[in-house]
């Protein structure tokens, strides 16, 4: 018996440790998939996703068009974009698989492993980013406010506010990085305008969007599209020279 | 006929308006980098689609640790009470007057200091202006005169802007202003101004923005006594000021529209205007503004502004009055940074 309750201390505490997301917003369709049962033999429960429902390990959630939904734990945020379907596979591990995050990394000791089909990366913070799936199987990595430290495999890049950078799918790297249009991003992204309130970060992006305002030399009108392979990046030009084209 | 008048009124320069006197406590001085400057721009006659991820449209910033910027305005004001007499005797003797100002102005601001929950900007700046004061005033007997009154107004600023994670940014600074009368070349007034303040804009929606601003600060002014020679300084127009003011910003064709309000408390603490002495001076002044701008081609903005003012003293009118002044201003301007 002796040998069994601090065992159970273990147990107990690292239960308590561990990093449970329950819903804290919805809206539209959200659902929680979990998946049963060996690979010949698997069964799916569909569960319509309400206030402070848990996400537990294993579990999928996926969202209809015009739907949203937000996922809080003690030290993250995240909140899941429309037709975004994402996996919650361990304490702090998701895999995106389509669609569009974003993540409130609130303390520095969190590392937050996020892979995508093919690319896979830690980040820590603090910091407030946006993840977007790419077609070459990987994702863009778009800071928000504070500093992104990305790791793959050994390799290691500080991503700063404003700044969007690629997890390359096919070849396990970062790819270039391109200063970004933040207050642009910000009129415009669902991920920030289409939750009744803003993330708790907000303050800090509105620093981050004050402080590249005084550093900004000029603007392209270019908007940053898909990346179809590691060596591809979509670019289309915006505005009135695109409508003349 | 009119057309000869206005012709006359750019063109004659005759007599300075002698044996008055600009009040220099209602004159408005640079002790912040130009509006245009600061504020953030967006992008001219865009849709805006929204997205999960938002429009991701890269930029090129700076990579200098410096940023230099420069101005110049050139405003025409024509005013209703230029040199700000008591309101009844406007009418009598005339009085009103256009103002040309020219406005060179420049600086340059360090990278903002990351504090964690604050970006503090240090800022360096200085603004020199030319006003020249066009007037037709009516003679006792009949027929009217032209004068024209010139001055030189030198500002330095020197301030840090805190831009904290609420949403206010405050300001605190000094600055070091000099007005010259041209006619005269004497020193007519300069001040020490170390002054702090506070902004907060938030959105109040239906596409509004609405601005609270406020700031105090103490003059330490040195002025030529009125109708004396230049040897003679006075430090009476020394005072605190407390400001306090609303702005209403919105955004139609390009356009941004303001309306706004401002109220300012001036309690003189020298020599004539102190405790001990014969009174407390203290002045209450308001103004209420409409003001158009249009921001084009970058770095130009062309501006057009009512404004009311008046000013309510405790001091008896004969030595300070109480006035009140509508000035119709417009103005274009070209701010650069490098």
């Amino acid at each position: 018996m002796r040998v069994y309750i601090p065992l159970l201390f273990c147990l107990l505490s690292l239960i308590l440790r561990a990093e449970s997301f329950t819903v804290s917003y919805v809206k539209g369709i959200v659902d929680r998939v979990t998946e049963e049962g060996n690979k010949t033999k698997r069964s799916r429960e569909i569960h319509r996703l309400s206030l402070n429902d848990p996400i537990n390990y294993g579990q999928y959630v996926a969202s209809g068009p015009n739907s949203f939904c937000e996922l809080d734990s003690t030290s993250n945020l995240l909140r899941i974009g429309d037709q975004t379907l994402i996996q919650y596979l361990g304490e702090n591990i998701w895999q995106i698989l389509d669609g569009s995050i974003l993540v409130c990394l609130l303390s520095e000791d969190t590392t937050f492993s996020l892979s995508s089909l093919t690319g896979k990366a830690s980040l820590t913070g603090p910091c407030t980013f946006i993840a977007q799936t790419t077609s070459n199987g990987g994702y863009k990595v778009i800071t928000l406010s504070g500093k992104t430290n990305i790791v793959i495999e050994d390799k290691e890049q500080t991503i700063p506010s404003g700044r969007l950078a690629l997890v390359l799918g096919q070849s396990k790297d970062i790819g270039d990085g391109y200063d970004i249009d933040l207050l642009l991003l910000l009129q415009s992204s669902l991920l920030i305008n289409a939750f009744d309130d803003l993330p708790p970060t907000f303050g800090k992006i509105r620093l981050a969007v004050y402080k590249q305002q005084l550093k900004l030399k000029s603007r392209y009108n270019l908007v940053i599209g898909d990346a179809p392979t590691d060596k591809n990046l979509q670019m289309w030009v915006m505005g009135k020279e695109a409508d003349k084209k | 006929m009119k057309i000869f008048k206005h012709i006359l009124l750019f063109t004659v320069l005759l007599s300075s308006l002698k044996g008055q006197q600009l009040d220099q406590t209602t004159v408005q001085r640079q002790t912040t980098p130009p509006e245009q400057f600061l504020k953030s721009s967006n992008r001219e006659n865009q849709a805006i689609v929204p997205s999960n991820t938002g429009i991701l449209s890269p930029i090129l910033l700076k990579t200098s640790n410096i940023t230099i910027f420069g101005g110049l305005d050139n405003k025409f004001v024509y005013k209703t009470n230029p040199i700000f007499r008591e309101t009844n005797l406007i009418d009598k003797n005339g009085g009103k007057a256009g103002v040309w100002t020219y406005t060179l102005s420049g600086g340059g601001m360090i990278n903002p200091i990351d504090f964690n929950s604050a970006l503090v900007t240090p800022i360096l700046g200085a603004s020199w202006s030319e006003s020249v004061y066009y007037n037709n005033r009516k003679l006792p007997g009949g027929g009217e005169i032209y004068d024209s009154l010139e001055t030189y107004d030198t500002n330095v600023y020197a301030l840090f802007m805190i831009q904290h994670e609420s949403g206010i940014n405050f300001r605190i600074g000094s600055s070091y202003s000099m007005a010259v009368n041209v006619e005269n070349n004497t020193e007519d007034y300069y001040e020490f101004y170390p002054n702090i303040g506070a902004t907060y804009k938030y959105d109040q929606g239906w596409g509004l923005q609405g601005i609270f601003d406020i700031s105090g600060g103490a003059h330490y002014a040195i002025n030529n006594n009125f109708g004396d020679d230049s040897k003679n300084h006075t430090q009476a127009l020394s005072h605190w000021d407390y400001t306090l003011s609303y702005s209403l910003l919105y955004e139609i064709f390009g356009v941004s529209l303001s309306p706004s309000y401002r109220i300012t408390t001036k309690d003189y603490f020298k020599d004539t205007n102190q405790v001990a002495s014969t009174y407390q001076r203290e002045d209450v002044m308001q103004y209420i503004s409409l003001k158009a701008d249009y921001p084009f081609l970058n770095y130009f903005n062309f501006g057009v502004k009512y404004e009311h003012s008046r000013r309510n003293s405790n001091v008896r009118p004969s030595v300070v009055p109480d006035y009140r002044a509508h000035d119709l201003s417009t103005n274009l301007s070209i701010n650069y940074t490098f």
